[in-house]
């Protein structure tokens, strides 16, 4: 890891004050205006230290990424530890490799301490994609120098197809009903409360608990009946590509939402029947990586 | 998928509160209210020592400014138009190029920063426009230097410049709780001490430009005017501040009636005026006659002067300045003037040498005329009348200065520093009328009638006197000590000084050292009975004697920080044999101190062991314990299992030795989240094996 200490847009500014400075000092050859000239590129240089200092005791770990659609927004964190017996101020936190604008900021970490950032970026093409480098930077103490490294995560991540398409569901096959199995969560009728995770959407926080002083808490619902499915990529003949992927993906997270077995028929592969988180997260991923060469931004 | 609703879904997932939009930096975060109102202060704060620089009018303006943006900042209105803000610039430029006549040049300069500035607050709003204000306010603060470059203007500065840093601190350094200010102090100030070497080195080795050029200093004069007049001292005799300070390198003293700081000649009488002149037939003609060598007599001086700035060309010496001053800056002109090539807009300090009571011997026939040279036919008759009385019948020159001394004796001419209303035609009504004046008075009435009785004559202006500091051995010559007397030529002698205020006057000008040369006047007794009133006796003595250190004090910084110069720069590079100074040198020594700061800085990085080190070596040293009673750990085992295996072969220290084991397990293991507090108990048990330990070794041996 290598910190790269450069002026800041700031710190570019001072630059020509401070040739005023050296000219005015020049100019009526004033010893005392050197002196104070010569005080400020000092606390210049030293505050470049203190700036390298603030991001040499840090360590960056990829944390959790949530699992995202096409036209949603991406959550990930970081976990940053303070491995040093300074605080840490003010360090921002930057995805390299994408034209995100988005940066998270970690204003302040106690020596010793750790702490999860997270970022979001909005994604808007299915596929499977890599977030190469992240890159950490400060302008602690001053604003005039910055300091950055760069943490090459190669950290993989799917984007699911677009939610979009209204057709109805495909017709269930008979044997579906014997399989009913009781409830799943994600329907409509109130289930249960519990944690909040970091990168979770915030829609289902429990606000008014929130307001009362209790920790975030997240609502969860659930829907009786439920049954057994196939969607077939066949059935959406008459849609192009990426709506018939959109329309399946909504197919399936509707299925899994309703809590029976449900199996996908693409060309090149069948997901046989079944429920599931790992059911629900194959069959997505396989929409999201149908023919999208191996992923990748352009 | 249609592009309509890709773009849709982006605006869907755009920002929330905490995230940063730009890529670059956080300049689109706005300030909060306290910040503002900390920048606010630093300008005010800034703005203060150049009060007497900056025009009234502006500095009302600004004022009114900076309440503005506070009642913005309070009513969290919008900020005004960029017509007003554009109108106000440009009524600041109009404002300042009316009141100085100039936008260029120091003056000028400083007042339209200030105002400039001002309206750049009223639209202050992000981080970056903060950034650039702070350091353009830095700027203006460093400006207050080059108006006033004593020691108390130079700290100030220092203040301003920190409290400007501890802000850009508060700016990009969020505490736990946002910015504790005291934190941000507390880093500025390291910083501040943390850079000071390089500063130093910094200050010491960069190469100084012998600046001969200045561009365009305007800027007002102060100190002896140019033309001299009946009352043109008028102003100075109320003056107390500091014209120059001399001190004496070779140790030795200047006689007290040898005071005479020679300033400039004066040769021209303007009879319709009253005025005299004449510091330019000095550049018309060089005369080669006035030359150290042509003194004669006198004793040989060295003075090392502290002149302030004065914005003119003089520079001051004791009569007779012989030879050069300021390292060749300021050059011996005719009359033994010493002259340098541009106007003197900073303090300097500058070493000449003097043969005090020495008389130049000849001068020149172009130099004879300038001297006699008068207008008589436009002088009263009576004062020519004068002339010729004492003349006499073809007495000798030395006779005629004589006479006419005399003839102020005779009449009770009387010296007095209170403003006389003088009327048309001051030398008749002053040598016949009021006999009543200030040293211009005598020293031009008595010039006149010099020349009207063919004696050549001159007007010196200068300073007489000053205040001798005991604690330093120095003079420091004011103002109100400005004098101007009379110089004659007479043949034999050569010029001569006659200083008809103190030579023909009953009240004589008081001894020439003392604190408050003209003081000891009738018009000033009331004030000063009044003042003796109000303040008790042990004030004044003691007053005295804090001024003197405070000038003390003054004194060594001009000469270590003013006069700085190029010249003594390579002197002390000499010192140290670094003569092939070159900016390789200079480079290396840069680099040299640069690695130095950073050494001395990086030890203030070195970790601190943190409170889980301190646990494992409160371990080690228990296992040190065990290991000199013979029961050395197995790399292999746990604290449990050593401690157990420990207290089974030593029996004696079971207790002990089991009792930290549990505890450190505990802490070790535990969940515990501040080790710190539990560190001593710690090794209060460790203390406690040891002595079981030794106590059981004891009893084996006995």
């Amino acid at each position: 890891m290598t910190v790269r200490l450069e002026l800041s847009r700031y710190g570019m500014v001072l630059i020509p004050v401070l040739l005023a400075m050296l000219l005015a000092a020049i100019n009526y050859d004033n010893n005392l205006v050197y002196s104070i000239l010569f005080l400020l590129i000092g606390v210049l240089v030293v505050s470049a230290l203190y700036t390298y200092r603030n991001l040499s005791s840090l360590e960056v770990k990829p944390g959790n990424i949530w699992p995202v659609f096409a036209g949603g927004t991406l959550r990930y964190t970081l976990q940053v530890v303070n491995r040093g017996n300074h605080p840490v101020h003010s360090v921002t936190f930057r995805r390299q490799d994408s034209d995100a604008t988005f940066r998270a900021l970690c204003p302040y970490l106690a020596p010793g301490a750790s702490q999860t950032v997270e970022l979001i970026e909005s994604v808007d093409r299915r596929g499977r994609f890599c977030i190469h480098v992240m890159e950490i930077a400060t302008l602690y103490p001053m604003g005039l120098i910055r300091a950055r490294f760069e943490v090459p995560l190669e950290w993989d991540y799917v984007v699911y197809p677009r939610l979009w398409g209204d057709r109805p569901w495909p017709d269930i096959e008979p044997d579906v009903r014997t399989q009913d199995d009781g409830h799943y969560r994600g329907g409509e009728s109130f289930y249960g409360l519990r944690n909040y995770r970091p990168g979770e959407s915030q829609r289902h926080i429990d606000w008014k608990a929130v307001a009362r002083g209790r920790p975030l808490m997240v609502k969860e619902f659930a829907s009786g009946g439920t049954g057994r499915l196939w969607f077939d990529w066949v059935q959406l003949s008459d849609l192009d590509t990426e709506s018939r992927l959109s329309q399946l993906a909504v197919w399936v997270v509707q299925g899994d939402r309703a809590g029976g077995p449900y199996g996908l028929k693409l060309p090149t592969q069948v997901f046989q029947p079944a429920i599931g988180p790992g059911h629900l997260q194959q069959c997505l991923t396989a929409l999201a990586l149908h023919h999208a060469n191996g992923g990748g931004r352009s | 998928m249609p592009d309509g609703s890709r773009a849709a879904s982006r605006e869907r997932g755009r920002p929330l509160v905490s995230w940063l939009r730009d890529r670059h930096g956080d300049h689109a975060v706005s300030l909060s209210r306290e910040q503002v109102y900390r920048l606010l202060g630093c300008f005010v704060i800034s703005v203060m020592p150049q009060f007497g620089n900056i025009p009234l009018w502006l500095l009302l303006a600004t004022a009114g400014l900076v309440l503005w943006r506070i009642q913005q900042e309070r009513r969290e209105s919008e900020p005004p138009s960029s017509v007003v803000k554009l109108l106000l610039g440009i009524g600041f430029l109009l404002g300042v190029y009316v009141d100085k006549g100039t936008l260029t040049g120091r003056d000028s300069g400083t007042a339209l920063m200030v105002g400039l500035i001002a309206v750049k607050f009223l639209e202050l709003r992000n981080r970056r426009d903060y950034m650039v204000l702070t350091f353009v306010i830095y700027f203006m603060s460093v400006t207050a230097l080059l108006f006033e470059q004593s020691i108390l203007v130079f700290i100030y500065v220092v203040i301003c410049c920190g409290c400007l840093t501890v802000n850009l601190i508060t700016l990009h350094s969020p505490g736990p709780d946002n910015t504790p200010a005291r934190s941000a102090a507390q880093l500025a100030f390291r910083l501040i001490v943390q850079g000071l070497p390089l500063a130093l080195v910094l200050f010491l080795f960069y190469p100084r430009i012998n600046a001969r050029y200045g561009f365009n200093l305007g800027s007002s004069t102060s100190g002896l005017p140019e033309k001299i007049r009946a009352s043109s001292f008028d102003s100075l005799t109320e003056d107390g501040s500091m014209a120059f300070r001399a001190d004496f390198p070779g140790g030795e003293m200047p006689p007290a009636t040898s005071l005479y700081w020679r300033g400039f000649v004066l040769w021209d009488y303007n009879a319709s005026t009253n005025e005299w002149q004449g510091t330019s037939p000095a550049q018309e003609w060089r005369d080669l006659t006035d030359t150290p060598a042509n003194l004669v007599g006198g004793k040989r001086l060295l003075q090392r002067i502290t002149l302030r700035a004065h914005s003119q060309r003089w520079l001051f010496a004791l009569d007779y300045p012989a030879g050069s001053a300021w390292n060749g800056q300021g050059e011996l002109g005719t009359g033994y003037v010493l002259q340098i090539n541009r106007e003197l807009h900073r303090k300097i300090q500058y070493l000449v040498t003097s043969l005090v009571d020495s008389h130049p011997l000849v001068q020149s026939p172009t130099m004879q005329r300038a001297s006699l040279r008068i207008a008589a036919d436009l002088i009263r008759p009576e004062v020519r009348q004068l002339a010729k009385e004492l003349r006499g019948a073809g007495e000798s020159d030395e006779k005629v200065v004589a006479n006419m001394l005399a003839y102020y004796h005779k009449n009770g001419f009387e010296y007095t520093t209170k403003a006389e209303n003088y009327g048309d035609d001051p030398l008749y009504e002053f040598l016949f009328v009021k006999r009543r004046g200030f040293c211009e008075h005598f020293a031009s009435s008595f010039t006149v009638v010099m020349r009207l009785a063919g004696v050549p004559a001159r007007v010196v202006a200068g300073y007489h006197g000053g205040e001798y500091n005991p604690y330093g051995n120095f003079i420091i010559v004011r103002q109100l000590n400005a004098h101007a007397w009379s110089e004659v030529f007479l043949k034999g002698k050569g010029w001569t000084r006659v200083d008809p205020t103190v030579m023909a006057t009953v009240t004589h000008l008081p001894a020439p050292i003392t604190p408050t040369a003209r003081q000891a006047e009738p018009s000033n007794r009331i004030s000063e009975a009044l003042e003796r009133k109000w303040t008790p006796d042990w004030l004044p003595p003691l007053a005295m004697e804090g001024r003197f250190r405070w000038q003390l004090v003054e004194e060594k910084w001009d000469q270590w920080v003013l006069s700085y110069t190029p010249e003594l720069q390579s002197d002390i590079l000499k010192d140290w044999h670094l003569e092939r100074f070159s900016w390789e040198f200079f480079l290396l020594a840069t680099i040299f101190v640069l690695f130095l700061t950073i050494m001395l800085v990086s030890r203030s990085f070195q970790r601190r062991s943190t409170s889980e080190e301190a646990l494992l070596a409160v371990y080690a040293d228990f296992c040190a314990a065990l290991k000199n009673s013979g029961v050395p750990r197995y790399h292999w085992e746990g604290s449990t299992e050593y401690s157990q295996r420990a207290a089974r072969i030593l029996p004696a220290a079971s207790k002990p030795i089991l009792r930290f084991a549990r505890e450190y397990a505990l802490l070790r293991y535990g969940k515990i989240a501040y080790l710190e507090p539990a560190l001593g108990p710690l090794r209060e048990k460790v203390e406690a094996v040891r002595e079981a330990l030794t106590q059981a070794e004891l009893h084996l041996n006995q």
